[in-house]
């Protein structure tokens, strides 16, 4: 693998340079050939390369209830990977979140929801940690909106998350399976 | 009226369509922006209702400001300029036209479905399948006209805008088909890609981070190296130089992708490949750096000149300063492993986001904007209103970039401290968070009333700008009505 690597950087650089120092490089029938070539050695060096790795199966990349994938196409479709992440990295910055995220824990994820903010809390080990309760609490209104409702579970001054009311029971019970499901 | 200009056969009339429609996204994308800032002071705010959800507006905002705003506009510029540097006519203004009509069919159907919750989920590549392929269309018909202009071309030697515009058209159908998961079900949502999990986000961010230069970052290069010496009237610095930093770019820059997902899951081999090519990276910034100071030399004053004629040119300066910030945080501050730890999902990334599409390459488009207009409609704009809308928008700019950045610090500097435990029964040492991630929304209260702030100042100048756009072309209408 290291060796195709290699040979496909230099490949990339050699164009690179003949690029740089033939002055006529920048006509049509060069450019276009040119480019692409570049690219699509970029594309088999980053993209189709690591992909041929093996992953190795972990406990935590399972495959998913017909329940929770709807509850996972509930979370992309409103869009929850955009405030929350699902990786847990080997730094200091993420130690006491919970076990590092391996490749194999995402075995059946389609699309991977890895995420790129953590305006909310990271949710790799959301699962088991409050009660079905909680969830339906909370997801219905994060925050408490009237004094009966301060201390109730799930109820947490000061959150930011938006209310999610308008989910059909259905929808909400299938939401808090594959919320329970991220062990 | 023929269909408001949209069969039109006239010259410029592609590049006036594409122009004025971007404007328009541009007003709504603002709105959205706007709403999206407020949600974060009060998420009560327009709440419980499916459509209007953060988690909805969001990537209508994102998609918008990239395909409606900085594309459309990006297109309607390099119409305007490959006739100009190729010494004939646009091969076919019909055909343009039709691509423009297109193009605002794809965004209103992408704007309802996205609204409605059809997603692909994929950041950056959200659109589902029908909406992708509508755009695929677009770009095809767009290539054709753009190559068929250039391969008649009256001027031998191809000026270094057309190199990029051509290395746009020629990388970015590419760059999308592969990143974009064709293989999925029509409706996106749940739907089975190639690849899974891992893959699937290498695939993702090979795809979002290349597209970024490969189309926004090449178009807006093309538009920056023809205006630069229009506008300050100085000869191009080196042409060498240019053809260095071209070819670089095409070299280094679709390496980079992992850098997206350092510390993760991924294969470190890879992540080490990106961050020693995002620090590469240097070289074709420097390239296009060094040319943009070397060309602007001693026209630095016109930023305070008060003229129709410095007018653009103040926007391009900002633009080229603000190309070189958000290009030194690539390879300084997100991409080395121990400082992007630090970074890696806070504001930081939204603030080097804005700074690159806000700051950069909107500022360069407004300037190319305010430069075209006038005369593609025989009509000037509204100079007092262009100037509300450069302080407004730069102030609003500058607060806004200011308050994410710090507030990034706060974030990374929170989600670091951490308390340290031993097990005396196990003799293992624990790191424990020292604050619950509560606690971190709630200390960026007064960070996110800021970036408000921010926003809406940015939001009144961008308006400002459509409303200028808008009346010039009214007024340009109703004096072609009049000559008639």
């Amino acid at each position: 693998m290291y060796t195709a690597l290699l040979l496909l950087i230099l490949a990339a650089s050699i164009l690179c340079l003949g690029g740089i120092y033939y002055k006529r490089s920048v006509t049509f029938g060069l450019l276009v050939p040119g480019a692409l070539l570049m690219i699509i050695i970029a594309f088999l060096s980053t993209a189709v390369l690591p992909s041929m790795e093996k992953i190795p199966s972990t406990p935590k990349g399972l495959p998913y209830t017909e329940k929770q994938l709807l509850g996972r196409k509930i979370y992309v479709r409103e869009g929850c990977v955009y405030c929350h992440t699902q990786q847990v990295r080997p730094i200091k910055t993420d130690a006491g979140l919970g076990s590092v995220s391996q490749a194999g824990d995402y075995l059946y994820d389609y699309p991977h929801l890895l995420g790129t903010e953590r305006t909310g809390p990271d949710l790799s080990h959301l699962g088991g940690k409050y009660e079905d309760q909680w969830h339906r609490n909370h997801l219905t209104n994060p925050r408490p909106k009237r004094p009966e409702e301060e201390g109730m579970p799930g109820k947490v001054p000061g959150s930011i998350m938006p209310a999610f009311s308008y989910l059909s029971g259905e929808e909400m019970d299938a939401l808090i399976a594959y919320l329970q499901a991220l062990r | 009226m023929d269909l408001w200009g949209f069969l039109s056969d006239k010259e410029n009339s592609a590049a006036r369509n594409f122009i004025l429609s971007s404007v328009i996204w541009l007003a709504l994308v603002v709105v959205v922006a706007l709403v999206l800032a407020i949600k974060f002071n009060w998420p009560d705010f327009l709440s419980n209702v499916s459509w209007l959800s953060f988690g909805r507006l969001r990537p209508l905002h994102v998609n918008g400001a990239l395909f409606g705003w900085l594309s459309m506009s990006n297109v309607g510029i390099m119409l305007y300029i490959v006739p100009r540097l190729t010494g004939v006519r646009l091969w076919s203004e019909r055909l343009g036209n039709l691509t423009c009509l297109l193009w605002n069919l794809f965004l209103g159907f992408s704007a309802v479905t996205l609204l409605a919750g059809y997603t692909q989920g994929r950041e950056y590549a959200e659109y589902i399948l029908p909406i992708d392929f509508l755009l695929m269309l677009c770009l095809f018909l767009l290539l054709y006209n753009v190559f068929k202009t250039v391969l008649t071309r009256k001027e031998k030697v191809m000026y270094v805008s057309l190199w990029y515009f051509v290395g746009a058209l020629v990388w970015t159908p590419f760059i999308y088909v592969v990143g974009n998961n064709f293989l999925m079900d029509l409706t996106g949502l749940g739907g089975r890609g190639p690849v899974s999990g891992i893959n699937d986000a290498m695939l993702n961010w090979w795809y979002g981070h290349n597209l970024i230069a490969m189309w926004f970052g090449n178009l807006g290069l093309g538009i920056f190296y023809y205006f630069l010496p229009v506008l300050t009237r100085n000869a191009l610095y080196s042409h060498r130089l240019s053809l260095i930093g071209f070819w670089t770019l095409a070299f280094f820059y679709v390496w980079n992708g992992q850098h997206h997902l350092i510390y993760g899951p991924g294969p470190d081999w890879l992540e080490s490949v990106a961050i020693i090519f995002s620090v590469l990276m240097v070289i074709p910034v420097f390239a296009v750096v060094y040319n943009f100071f070397k060309t602007a030399q001693g026209k630095w004053h016109l930023l305070f000149q008060n003229s129709q004629e410095a007018l653009p040119l103040k926007f391009l300066l900002i633009g080229g300063f603000a190309y070189f910030l958000t290009c030194m945080q690539g390879p300084l501050t997100n991409a080395p492993r121990t400082i992007n730890a630090f970074f890696h999902f806070s504001y930081w990334i939204v603030g080097h986001a804005h700074l690159a599409f806000l700051g950069a390459f909107s500022f360069i488009n407004m300037a190319a904007i305010y430069y075209v207009l006038p005369r593609v409609l025989k009509t000037p704009v509204s100079l007092r209103l262009a100037n509300w809308h450069f302080g407004l928008f730069a102030t609003g700019l500058m607060t806004f970039l200011g308050v994410l950045h710090s507030s990034a610090i706060i974030q990374g500097g929170l989600w670091t401290a951490k308390i340290q435990e031993y097990d005396f029964l196990t003799g293992a040492t624990l790191w424990r968070p020292a604050v619950e991630h509560i606690e971190v929304v709630r200390s960026l209260q007064p960070f996110y009333f800021a970036i408000m702030i921010g926003a809406s100042l940015m939001v009144v100048g961008i308006l400002t700008f459509v409303i200028n756009v808008l009346w010039t072309a009214y007024k340009a209408a109703g004096r072609q009505e009049a000559e008639v």
